[in-house]
């Protein structure tokens, strides 16, 4: 989410995880928007559309920093196919997410609860990292990230993802490599 | 003012105002220049408007005599 009035565009490719979704924010610090992705591990795969809302619950400026708690509201329909039974469920799924950044340190740490049927797909997202050096505004900035993320039911083990985040006003690219050896990509725009 | 893809929303919300200029954003500096066009002046209230509607909070405005240009080479050549 950016500014009131703009709308965000993103989609992120990987072996295990794909999406598309666009928000716009309807206040400083609500948007709503739309999201399809597919995700898939241990047998199961799972295709989704929701409707999503975002609430930012709280942000904190300092001169050298910028503090984010945001709520996600998703409320959509899921494809739950494993093994040989394919069944469709509706939900509900709320996620919390705290970030922190200053010029050259970033974290993040989320917690999403998605429950469908009898399963659990709840993910947790923990990330941190540096930007190689400080740039002006209408300068391109890098930034290394290590990304860790689980999700229950899909993974066994967390998935590590070394990723190289590149920033440039509007646009925001990550390229990343799990330590399985599968790419991701990721690119996001504010109109 | 840490990163730019959220302070691009300040320019990109005063670039639609318009009576404004030209605009600058110093992210080492952490300020935002703005210069009306001429014989037009650019509400105080409207200002800190579009920069909370942008996610920032405004310490201090103040105006001054240099324009946007004069600015912004003054601070891209430090």
């Amino acid at each position: 989410m950016s500014f009131k009035g703009s709308t965000t565009s993103m989609s992120t490719i990987s072996e295990s995880y794909s999406s598309v979704e666009s928000s716009y924010a309807i206040t400083a610090k609500d948007s709503l928007g739309v999201k399809a992705y597919t995700s898939k591990g241990n047998g199961y795969k799972l295709k989704v559309g929701e409707l999503v809302y975002l609430r930012r619950l709280l942000r904190v400026n300092k001169k050298h920093s910028q503090t984010n708690l945001w709520l996600f509201t998703g409320a959509g329909t899921m494809s739950l196919e494993r093994n040989v039974q394919d069944d469709d469920h509706s939900y509900l799924s709320p996620t919390l997410q705290f970030d922190y950044e200053t010029k050259k340190v970033y974290g993040l740490i989320s917690h999403q609860i998605l429950r469908v049927g009898h399963e659990n797909f709840d993910t947790t997202k923990i990330e941190g990292g540096f930007s190689f050096y400080e740039t002006g505004y209408n300068e391109t900035q890098p930034w290394f990230i290590l990304k860790a993320k689980n999700t229950n039911s899909l993974d066994n083990q967390n998935e590590y993802t070394p990723t190289l985040r590149f920033i440039n006003k509007s646009i925001y690219g990550e390229v990343g490599l799990t330590t399985k050896g599968d790419p991701s990509l990721h690119l996001m725009y504010t109109f | 003012m840490v990163c730019a893809f959220c302070a691009q929303g300040i320019e990109k919300s005063f670039g639609s105002v318009a009576h404004v200029k030209d605009i600058f954003v110093s992210l080492e500096n952490y300020f935002v220049a703005i210069e009306s066009k001429d014989g037009k002046s650019i509400d105080e209230k409207q200002i800190r408007t579009i920069i909370t509607d942008a996610g920032y909070d405004v310490q201090k405005i103040e105006v001054v005599s240099d324009s946007v240009s004069v600015i912004r080479e003054k601070y891209e050549a430090k």
